[in-house]
């Protein structure tokens, strides 16, 4: 009795889970004939918003290419990336490549989910296209990563080198999240300002988690002559709050300013700041023009910098897969890229043998024109990331 | 004679179960070994929860964080000092989590009822935010600890996603049995005895509170096993798996299958494991209200409908689960 | 001195965070982990009355209140179902969070809502040689009036009262005639308004966003079990006493400050089960 009601319970389950794998077995093949790009970013959680945009950068590349390169049709798979639990995505991404068939991974867009998938894609041959920066360990030789769009310990070099050589400040202290990215970030930051003969005295890092911005602002020292930060947008806003309720008067330096929409609702806390761009609508390149129109026509408004860095990718692969003839092997891609000179939404960018790109920042300024906070171009760094 | 048949009679269909299980790979694409692997693994962790929950009555919100000691101590003694035999982490991952879990055994247990889930939620809670703050726990690039691989077995075997599948199958087997043999054994009777009636048992002459430490003790032994195989299949572990998000996972997948019972807990795991993957393929959006909704009505069901969840379980109860000293 | 007024002002946050789940957890012991759920509620409807419709914050916040009350209205028949059973009530808060946390997503958006900008509350005060944001000061004025209304009506009502006596001896409350599942509808009630209010005020400093269900409930949790559950007085004794601690352990040891906040909750819980100044049972 009790074995036969064991035995009831185990098969249906056995049974469940051979129909769950007979539902994904019958697309198993991937098709050689179609180039499929399978597109990884958070679409639930806090950074849902991610997935979306990226989403509208890769329609946008679709469109531009009429759906086909190297003579092949090119279609778009997307898979939710787990924010906090990069294990999950791996599992997602392993369908995504083994039976969806996907010939190219564009994402991850955080950096513990790049870590986790790139070993498995890498063993797959699947090159991945990262659009908001990435571990350079993750190219090269070990790694089938095209780092886009540089290497996060010179993406923001540049603010460093401005602020000592224009702005002439002699001080700075920092502030950043205690994590990878952020450290590289900022640390690009820093080794920059001393290397043009700055001194960077003092170094804030707020663990991960932390919600309670202020006391970074009381801690800061304030005989600097500028606090350097990079914060995601809503801490940044909420730092922000807290130095302006406090009457501080050092200027800050922003790495990537502070995105949309959190940026229109904090602009006139932030007037005069100078910033570091990796994009801005404003940028006056022709393919810039291009693509901000192509995006107001379709989604109706300004793109912001993850749908321009998802649609600028997805183009520089689609444009390799159409040199190649559709051979996406990463080895191919590497080759045909190499050294190769884009013209892209941030003006000229390239990416290396090692499929690291370098592009162009740009240092802003936060004004107000009309009715909209903006970023306003004030100088160009060319050839940054390598 | 009768009770070797019947002891036989039970163990045939798993004996057919277990050999049929090792022949999936011919079946499945590596992808899905590599899902099935992880649904073990977590059924397993669920598995070795229950021994201390549904058998002891110890309910624990802190779980996933001795899975989380094994992990990160496979991690640490694989990444960062370079050993790389399997049975040497194995074993350490083991040791670490036994540790671990006789200072929760220690500290949780001082207190008692609704306190206690608190207190496993706090340590839980300390153990996840460690490794998410604490430098000497993290890889240089990533919130997560990564560069982990399958460890080497000292057989010159293969590694690919159906190898560690099959092996994984047999680890799984063997852990079940051993749990089996815990739950037939005087001690399971113990473990059942000071969940249903403490007073009788310390009349009786038992040692509670031993009997307690050393089902959490076991329990966090198993499951720390657990968290170092996960780590050598996923090839990382984060703070999240190991945080209270997870532990209420364990806690679903115990209940959803039926806690307290012979293979409840690990039939849930299995479940929940593959509903959290295909409940993301079904909507990317809105998959956690499809997690979520389950919580709620496995909540509902126990209470509200007993005579359903009862249907339930009795397909998968054992009839060890009535037996109370 | 300036981490001291930091660490109380983060305590004035956590006080409102932990006192509605405080009054939760201590009548009859629900273990209501959804709590965090319901102060996002009110964060995101704050931020969407006053920031987005421009109504007055006091207004705003009385609409998070009324909102969150409702909701606990509606929690609370789902927790009726199972009363006094620990595992069905974890299950059922694990569920609310990822649903409302997901349905929360779906109704404003993927993307965090920055701290509320109020323009009377901006800048800050001078106390003793320390700024003081004046939002901050804005929190504990609200925190310290909650606390006392709570004490209020814990202490000095019939309703109060009857708490209490469910609180020390369920059977014989009953036995008395007190209907205790009213009790429990209207501590639900109370306790969610507050955790709206919570949630309204919380926005100046933290914003609105979908992780703090889980973020909320935890540092609700530490709050609560060190102060003692169904202690007012406690909670916010509790309450300064973490912010003081975080505010200092992330100066000295940032690697461990969040790990000391569980370390003592941990400890108290095993050195007083009932908390620092927590009833006896």
């Amino acid at each position: 009795m009790q074995a036969r009601k064991l035995m009831a319970a185990v098969a249906a389950t056995t049974l469940t889970m051979s129909f769950a794998a007979c539902a994904t077995r019958d697309d198993d093949a991937a098709n050689d004939n179609e180039i499929v790009i399978g597109l990884v970013a958070p679409t639930s959680g806090f950074a849902a918003d991610y997935g979306p945009e990226a989403a509208q950068g890769v329609e946008l590349a679709l469109d531009k290419f009429g759906s086909e390169a190297g003579g092949e049709k090119v279609s778009v798979v997307k898979v939710n990336e787990d924010v906090l639990d990069p294990s999950q995505t791996l599992e997602r991404v392993k369908k995504l490549v083994e039976s969806d068939g996907a010939d190219v991974v564009v994402g991850p867009i955080f950096g513990s989910s790049q870590q986790a998938v790139s070993a498995y894609l890498d063993q797959q041959g699947v090159p991945m296209f990262t659009l908001l920066g990435g571990d350079v360990a993750l190219a090269g030789g070990d790694g089938s990563g095209f780092i886009w769009p540089g290497a996060d310990k010179k993406t923001a070099a540049p603010l460093g080198t401005y602020a000592a050589e224009e702005l002439g400040y002699k001080k700075i202290a920092t502030l950043g999240p205690d994590y990878a990215y952020g450290q590289n970030a900022i640390a690009g930051v820093a080794d920059a300002f001393k290397s043009a003969g700055g001194e960077v005295s003092q170094q804030q890092w707020v663990p991960l988690g932390t919600t309670d911005m202020l006391q970074y602002a009381t801690k800061l020292d304030q005989d600097v002559d500028a606090l350097a930060m990079w914060l995601v947008p809503n801490d940044a806003a909420a730092f922000v709050r807290e130095y302006r309720n406090l009457g501080i008067k050092v200027p800050l330096l922003m790495f990537q300013g502070v995105f949309d929409p959190t940026y229109q609702s904090i602009g006139d806390e932030l007037s005069g700041e100078i910033g570091l761009n990796e994009y801005n609508h404003l940028l006056d390149y022709p393919e810039n023009a291009a693509f901000t129109k192509a995006y107001d026509a379709k989604y109706h408004g300004i793109p912001n910098q993850t749908v321009a860095f998802a649609y600028t990718v997805t183009d520089i692969f689609l444009t390799g897969a159409d040199e190649t003839d559709g051979d996406t092997s990463v080895k191919a891609l590497r080759e045909e890229l190499d050294g190769k000179v884009f013209d892209t939404v941030i003006g000229p960018a390239s990416y290396d043998a090692d499929g690291v790109a370098a592009s162009n920042r740009t240092v802003v300024k936060a004004i107000k024109d009309g009715s909209r906070y903006e970023w306003e171009p004030v100088k160009t760094y060319e050839n940054v990331g390598h | 004679m009768t009770t070797v048949f019947t002891q036989l009679r039970r163990k045939v269909p798993v004996l057919v179960l277990l050999i049929g299980a090792l022949e999936l790979p011919f079946l499945l694409s590596s992808q899905q070994e590599s899902l099935l692997t992880r649904a073990l693994i977590f059924a397993m962790m669920a598995a070795s929860l229950d021994l201390a929950y549904g058998q002891a009555g110890l309910y624990s919100l802190g779980h996933a964080a001795l899975a989380g000691v094994g992990g990160y101590t496979a991690w640490l003694l694989m990444v960062r000092y370079g050993h790389e035999s399997f049975w040497y982490l194995i074993v350490a991952a083991a040791l670490a989590s036994a540790l671990a879990s006789l200072v929760f055994a220690l500290v949780s247990l001082r207190a008692r009822g609704l306190y206690f889930i608190l207190v496993t939620l706090a340590l839980g809670q300390m153990v996840s935010n460690l490794a998410q703050q604490w430098d000497f726990l993290k890889t240089a690039q990533a919130e997560a600890v990564t560069g982990i691989y399958i460890p080497s077995l000292g057989l010159g075997e293969d590694w690919h996603s159906g190898t560690l599948y099959q092996f994984v199958l047999v680890l799984t087997a063997l852990g079940l049995f051993t749990i089996q043999r815990i739950i037939g054994s005087p001690l399971g009777l113990a473990f059942r005895g000071s969940r249903d009636n403490e007073v009788r048992m310390e009349a009786l002459g038992y040692d509670v509170w031993r009997y307690r430490v050393v089902a959490i003790v076991l329990s966090g032994t198993l499951s720390g096993v657990c968290g170092a195989l996960f780590a050598f299949q996923s090839g990382l572990i984060s703070p999240t798996n190991i945080g209270v998000a997870t532990s209420g996972l364990l806690v679903l997948m115990a209940i959803i299958g039926g806690s307290g019972t012979r293979y409840g807990a690990f039939i849930g795991g299995i479940l929940v494991t593959l509903l959290q993957f295909y409940a993301n393929q079904w909507s990317m959006e809105r998959a956690p209200m499809i997690i979520g909704g389950l919580f709620i009505v496995t909540a509902l069901l126990l209470r509200f409908r007993p005579k359903v969840a009862g249907a339930l379980r009795s397909l998968t109860r054992g009839r060890v689960s009535h037996a109370v000293a | 001195m300036q981490i001291i007024a930091n660490g109380i002002s983060l305590g004035a946050v956590l006080f409102l965070m932990g006192s509605g789940l405080a009054l939760l957890l201590g009548a009859m012991g629900v273990l209501n982990l959804a709590h965090g759920a319901v102060y996002m509620v009110g964060a995101f409807v704050t931020s969407t009355l006053a920031v987005d419709q421009g109504y007055p914050l006091v207004v705003a916040i009385l609409g998070a209140a009324v909102i969150c009350a409702a909701l606990g209205l509606a929690l609370e028949r789902l927790f009726r179902f199972i009363p006094g059973r620990p595992n069905e009530q974890i299950l059922m808060s694990f569920g609310l969070i990822y649903v409302l946390a997901n349905l929360a997503q779906w109704i404003w958006g993927p993307i965090a809502k920055a701290p509320f900008r109020i323009s009377w509350l901006e800048g800050a005060v001078q106390i003793g040689g320390v700024s003081v944001p004046a939002n901050r000061l804005a929190i504990a004025v609200v925190g310290f009036a909650i606390a006392l209304m709570l004490w209020l009506v814990q202490d000095r009502t019939r309703v109060g009262a009857m708490v209490r006596a469910g609180m020390d001896d369920a059977e014989m409350t009953k036995g008395l005639g007190i209907n205790l599942d009213r009790v429990v509808l209207a501590v639900f009630v109370l306790g969610s308004a507050v955790a709206g209010i919570a949630g309204g005020m919380g926005g100046l400093v933290l914003g609105a966003n979908t992780n703090q269900p889980m973020e909320v409930l935890l540092m609700a949790l530490v709050v609560v079990v060190v102060g003692g559950i169904g202690s007012v007085p406690g909670t916010l004794v509790a309450a300064l006493v973490i912010g003081l601690l975080d505010a200092f352990s992330r100066d000295r040891f940032p690697e461990m400050s969040s790990v000391m906040l569980y370390l003592l909750m941990a400890g108290v819980l095993v050195l007083r089960p009932t908390g620092l100044s927590g009833r006896t049972a």
